[in-house]
């Protein structure tokens, strides 16, 4: 599903973020990105959903290549992807529903049907009652879970989710992991970037190893 | 009961299902200058259309008169013809001197003068009715004609024909004016709209990596600015209105009947493209720092 061979990456500002990093993903994979703020987890993330194209090396994503995607196909990759952000870049003045079907509806999907699916997602997230609600009416994880059910509205196969625990409590942190975990179950692939390796213990995946944009360790899985 | 509580938060009536973006300051304030410079606009087509109207009313009765010496009275058959030859011109006729007696009689009044004798020395008169709209080109040719046969124009009359002149002239200037006006509109529509995509920029780049095509992105945008322009240009028209009902009385004495409700459609129509254009502008190319968010 992923492809990265000696891929590096250097920002117009002259910094490389990545350096030479390797790696295969397979489709249903649980992935977790680990390592040291700047080493480059974000950054693999970007490239993946096309934000940044990398500088040098190979990198395909569900079949296509990411150094020379066009616009168009772009576009259509990014509808096969499911993003889920640290700051949740949720729509403040837009309902819940409202921002839970905004993939759906950049996709074009029947009006009549957004509210079933919507519904659908939010109860997975356990927010079903909070349809009509406000994001600022909810608490930092409970925006959290809005930002799953937004990313997973379109059922893509591929959710790319960077500090999905970065503000919470351990607590919520866990719950947000299983709602991943319980997708990733479905099929879908997750790959997660944090650096609250604790997490690793409780919902075990394979661990990539990040450093000064490098991988340094990765193991197929632990446990 | 349920059922129709959820429907009433669903808001996703719009063409493809776009969303406006909230009406804010920027928009209320764009809104309102471009409902002021339409309304400006619409002041002076009505004004334009009263001044024609009025023109017009004395035009209908606008004669040419042509004086002939004397001397030069044998011409005066030929000067007819001559006349009758100039294009714009409906018909030319002689002007008898019982003709002459009678205006002569009811000008002087009862002043006790001799009008049957002053009519044999005053100049034979000859009057040229025109066809359509006078124009200075008309009476210069009419001017041509008469001299040529020793006659005479009424110069004082030439003005008749100036003041179309000078109406026409008036016209293109309110149609420049009317241009430029639309231009600063989308400028100004363009500029707020720009303020409100910098201030959504985060959101626009939402939409960009949830793959959203181009049009879904900026046409929210650019209804909105359609949308700017029609509430503005009804707005406007409707302070026109009022303008009009307050002038009522006195277009009513000038026999004048001014009509306002043909500028509706124009102004709602022209205000929907000016601020869909305006939008365009706003959505063609902004860039913050080094993302693109449109």
């Amino acid at each position: 599903m992923i492809s990265m061979q000696q891929m590096m990456l250097r920002y117009p500002t002259g910094r490389t973020a990545l350096a030479g990093v390797t790696l295969d993903i397979e489709q249903g994979g649980f992935v977790y990105l680990v390592g040291e703020s700047g080493a480059g987890k974000s950054s693999v993330l970007r490239t993946l959903y096309g934000d940044i194209p990398p500088s040098y090396g190979e990198l395909s994503v569900q079949g296509i290549n990411m150094r020379k995607v066009s616009t168009a196909n772009l576009r259509l990759l990014r509808q096969r992807i499911g993003i889920i952000f640290q700051d949740h870049k949720l729509i403040f003045s837009r309902t819940v529903f409202e921002n839970v079907a905004l993939p759906l509806r950049v996709q074009g999907r029947a009006l009549n049907r957004l509210l079933p699916r919507v519904k659908k997602v939010l109860e997975f997230v356990g927010l079903s009652e909070h349809v009509w609600s406000y994001p600022e009416a909810l608490s930092g994880g409970e925006q959290q879970r809005v930002a799953i059910a937004r990313a997973m509205s379109s059922n893509p196969p591929l959710i790319l989710a960077d500090e999905p625990t970065g503000n919470l409590d351990v607590q919520t942190a866990r719950h947000i992991l299983d709602l991943l975990q319980a997708l990733n179950k479905h099929g879908t692939t997750v790959i997660i970037a944090t650096h609250d390796i604790h997490l690793l213990q409780s919902h075990p995946g394979r661990v990539v190893q990040l450093h000064q944009g490098a991988i340094v360790d990765a193991k197929s899985a632990v446990s | 009961m349920k059922k129709i509580k959820e429907k009433q938060h669903v808001k996703i009536n719009l063409p493809g299902g776009y969303h406006l973006p909230p009406f804010g300051i920027q928009q209320s304030l764009a809104t309102t200058i471009v409902c002021i410079s339409l309304w400006m606009l619409g002041l002076f087509w009505l004004g334009l259309q009263a001044t024609e109207q009025w023109i017009g009313s004395w035009q209908d009765d606008v004669r040419f008169h042509v004086y002939l010496e004397e001397e030069n009275k044998d011409k005066s058959q030929a000067l007819v013809q001559s006349l009758q030859s100039v294009p714009s011109v409906a018909s030319v006729r002689l002007v008898t001197q019982g003709e002459t007696e009678q205006w002569l009689s009811d000008w002087l009044g009862d002043s006790g003068l001799n009008t049957e004798e002053m009519a044999t020395v005053l100049p034979n008169v000859i009057e040229v009715l025109p066809k359509e709209k006078v124009t200075e080109f008309l009476f210069t040719d009419i001017r041509e004609e008469a001299h040529r046969l020793g006659g005479t124009v009424n110069e004082e009359e030439s003005y008749f024909a100036s003041a179309q002149a000078f109406f026409e002239d008036v016209r293109i200037f309110i149609w420049v004016v009317s241009a430029l006006i639309a231009l600063a509109m989308m400028v100004i529509i363009s500029n707020a709209l720009r303020m409100i995509i910098i201030a959504r920029a985060d959101e626009v780049h939402l939409m960009r990596l949830l793959g959203a095509q181009e049009l879904f992105i900026r046409m929210p945008f650019m209804l909105e600015g359609a949308l700017i322009g029609v509430i503005a240009g009804t707005v406007a028209w409707l302070l026109d209105w009022c303008v009009l009902q307050l002038m009522v009385t006195w277009l009513t004495e000038l026999k004048l009947d001014v009509h306002s409700l043909y500028l509706l459609p124009i102004m709602i129509l022209c205000g929907a493209v000016i601020g869909f254009v305006g939008a365009v502008i706003a959505t063609s190319d902004v860039r913050i720092e080094t993302q693109s968010v449109l």
